[in-house]
């Protein structure tokens, strides 16, 4: 445990840039009469894997829907505040939620592949970026982003069976995959607990994933899991009750947090 | 004067004494107790129910097996006093020359049904006079030597008897009479006993440890059991009611010939038009017509009613703010709840004439027409999808449209890439299941679509007049010149057999289609 901890703190400064990516100020959400999110103020750098962590109800996932407008699909969700990424506030009137999402991606926790063939699912994110001209361009993508996935020699005879026929951690490696790589715009990821449903060898696959998109993205992933956070991210947000209560170095949060209740939850007293 | 009692006191002195029991049933319960309630094992209330239902509840089982069973006794009771030497019931010999034996029988017996019909209309006819207050029963008895008198006041009165009314008959509907009077009496007198009977054993049960609540409980099961048995027997029962009569028109027609025949022209709607051999008319019962009219009209409605209902619940489900989805809901729902005679009234008078003025009258002669019909069909069927459709669509998961919007993709992408191949194995059982309501829809075709009573081929023409199924049996069953034996009738059996088949077969389908899109998200 200790050496992982050392060797994100070096991978921290070869990192290096502090550029913000994401910078929210006194963020409020309500859905309907409850206040969900409570001045939550964090900066998110580029090309840094950003781990929040929290007790179930916490709030992580909702502030996470926040930074790509997703929360705009739940109807009684209100949120006020300030969100910035590169500068730009994402709830401004112009903004497009549709071309923020480009931008912005998002993944599950289910991989819930679509109700089509395993091609179609991975060629999904291309076709609606228009990232192909021909359907051979789109034949190299597909290929090309399952070989990514190590799925290719599973599932290259089968491209026409439908997706929901992959096993759950096929399902979850083809999704990341083809859909976190894809998008030329996209900057920044989103992972609402992608490990959730997945054995330790896939989630160890799917980390491994996260490490290496951390050089091109910024990735911010939502966990239960305090040991994921600890070999997957450089900096972790602990929520409680709606709070951020801490945002530090990883190594600092999970070796000497401020907090008392920060220290009491990754040492398993609340929770 | 013999005793009778009338049903209904029966009725209510078991209601009451069931009444009495419930009361006494939870007072026993409390004394055996001595004060301390919680030393038996039911609630005094549940005694209380038991002394109640052991009091009603086998006395009216027995009263409706009696009034079953005091309909087959008198039945066999008709046939006992019937004299074989009748001349009713004898074949002349000029019929029954030449006939193979088998024939002879199959004629006698049903020589033999009629007058034993005849003879239960009689008694019915003179317990209809009786009722009346026309003559008390002293009256009767003194027509028993000349029964022309009656007769004559029994036509007068309007009761409905046989043409030919002899003195033997008159004497066995007399008597047949006194038979069922003695049977129902005997049935209410039982009853009464065995109500009376559960009542007091009922009483006599209630100890400490009688098992009240349970007994109680597996009535009410009981009962629950019996409620559902009786929608399924319904349908067998519908089931039967009209195979018999279809076999018989089978029989007589063919089935191929109806199923095939290209021309509807029943004899009933086409009086005056002698055309067998020996001049008298024959019926063409041919099936095509009709069913094309109906397939037609139907699938006019689901051209208008699936783009609309979908396009609706779509909006509805995925778009709709708040406020939007609370106005149009209802205004569905409405829809949804209004007669389909208004809506038949609907396209007679306002969208047949409008249709014609934008066609003009050489393509559509008259107002009422495929289009007219299948239009307004659709705007009926229209709330049917669109609920269906909503259903289907919010079942699917959320994470499918998060797992596309996340990935940039647009609200209207995500609806047709994503949620409806999703939802399609449901939309498609919605229509199928409209196609089935649309294809057993009778008000809005019986105005909207045409009234010839006699068709010959298919009409091409969208906005010609059709026949469907539905409203050639209004037309044949409400016509005037056919009897209830003629094969017209008979023929609209087997129209009423085909389509619910038909329909059955559809609604299958559509639960089939609808189950396995279950499976897949569940």
């Amino acid at each position: 445990m200790e050496t992982k901890v050392n060797n994100m703190q070096i991978d921290t400064r070869i990192v290096g840039d502090d550029a913000i990516k994401i910078a929210a100020r006194d963020v409020q959400v309500y859905y309907g009469d409850t206040h969900a999110i409570k001045d939550v103020n964090v900066d998110i750098l580029d090309k840094t894997v950003t781990a929040f962590i929290g007790p179930s109800g916490c709030g992580k996932s909702t502030f996470l829907r926040c930074l790509n407008r997703m929360n705009d699909t739940i109807s009684i969700a209100r949120i006020e505040g300030d969100i910035r990424i590169d500068g730009e506030d994402i709830y401004d009137r112009r903004v497009d939620p549709v071309q923020l999402r480009a931008k912005v991606g998002m993944v599950f926790q289910k991989p819930n592949p679509f109700p089509k063939s395993i091609y179609e699912n991975v060629a999904y994110g291309p076709r609606i970026h228009g990232l192909a001209r021909s359907k051979a361009d789109l034949d190299v993508i597909v290929e090309q982003s399952l070989r990514r996935a190590a799925l290719w020699d599973e599932v290259k005879d089968r491209l026409d069976a439908p997706g929901t026929g992959l096993s759950g951690g096929q399902q979850q490696r083809a999704v990341h995959r083809a859909r976190g790589l894809q998008p030329a715009t996209l900057e920044i990821l989103l992972m609402d607990e992608p490990c959730s449903a997945l054995d330790p060898i896939a989630t160890a696959q799917v980390e491994e994933l996260i490490d290496e998109l951390r050089s091109n993205f910024s990735v911010v992933i939502v966990t239960h899991s305090m040991q994921q956070a600890a070999r997957v991210s450089q900096k972790t947000a602990f929520f409680h009750l709606g709070h951020l209560v801490e945002f530090d170095e990883t190594s600092k949060i999970f070796t000497n947090p401020e907090d008392p209740r920060t220290e009491s939850y990754i040492t398993g007293r609340i929770g | 004067m013999p005793l009778t009692i009338s049903i209904s006191i029966i009725l209510i002195f078991i209601a009451v004494l069931a009444a009495v029991g419930f009361v006494l049933g939870r007072a026993r319960a409390l004394s055996v107790a001595k004060g301390t309630e919680s030393s038996l094992h039911s609630l005094p209330k549940q005694h209380g129910w038991h002394v109640a239902l052991s009091t009603a509840v086998p006395a009216f089982i027995l009263i409706a097996l009696w009034s079953i069973g005091s309909g087959i006794a008198s039945n066999i009771y008709t046939n006992s006093i019937i004299d074989p030497t009748a001349p009713e019931l004898q074949l002349p010999a000029s019929v029954t020359d030449g006939l193979p034996e088998a024939e002879i029988e199959v004629r006698l017996a049903a020589q033999r049904d009629l007058f034993v019909a005849s003879i239960k209309g009689l008694k019915a006819a003179i317990d209809g006079y009786i009722a009346n207050g026309n003559a008390t029963l002293a009256d009767i008895e003194r027509w028993r030597v000349d029964f022309a008198p009656l007769e004559a006041r029994l036509r007068e009165d309007g009761q409905i008897i046989a043409a030919s009314v002899s003195q033997k008959m008159l004497d066995a509907a007399l008597r047949l009479r006194s038979f069922d009077a003695a049977v129902a009496l005997t049935g209410r007198i039982a009853a009464i006993v065995l109500s009376i009977a559960g009542f007091l054993a009922g009483l006599k049960l209630i100890t400490r440890d009688f098992r009240a609540r349970i007994s109680v409980e597996r009535w009410l099961i009981a009962f629950l059991i019996f409620a559902s048995t009786i929608a399924v027997m319904t349908t067998v029962g519908i089931l039967s009611a009209i195979t018999f009569p279809t076999l018989a028109f089978f029989k007589e027609y063919g089935f191929f010939n109806f199923l095939f025949g290209m021309e509807w022209a029943p004899a009933g709607d086409v009086a005056g038009r002698p055309e067998g051999a020996d001049g008298s008319y024959i019926s063409a019962l041919g099936f095509m017509p009709l069913i094309w009219g109906t397939l037609y009209i139907a699938f006019v409605a689901l051209l208008v009613a699936v783009p609309l209902g979908l396009s609706a619940a779509i909006y509805l489900s995925e778009f709709a703010p708040s406020h939007a989805r609370a106005l149009v809901k209802p205004a569905l729902e409405i829809l949804a709840g209004i007669p389909t005679i208004v809506y038949g009234i609907f396209a007679l008078v306002t969208v047949g004439p409008f249709l014609q003025a934008v066609v003009g009258t050489t393509i559509m002669p008259n107002t009422v027409s495929v289009v007219t019909a299948g239009v307004v069909m659709g705007m009926m069927l229209v709330p049917f999808v669109s609920s269906l459709s909503d259903d289907v669509i919010n079942a699917v998961p959320q994470a499918m449209r998060d797992g596309s919007l996340g990935l940039g993709a647009t609200p209207a992408e995500t609806v047709t890439k994503v949620i409806l191949p999703a939802a399609l194995p449901g939309i498609v059982g919605a229509i199928v299941l409209a196609a089935s309501r649309a294809i057993g829809e009778t008000m809005i075709v019986v105005l909207a679509a045409g009234a010839l009573s006699s068709v010959t081929g298919l009409e091409a023409n969208p906005f010609g007049a059709v026949v469907t199924v539905t409203t050639r049996i209004v037309a044949v069953l409400l016509g005037e010149g056919s009897g209830f034996d003629s094969i017209d009738v008979l023929a609209v059996f087997a129209l009423a057999f085909t389509l619910f088949f038909v329909t059955l077969g559809l609604n299958l389908l559509a639960q089939r289609i609808v189950a396995k899109y279950r499976e897949q998200y569940d």
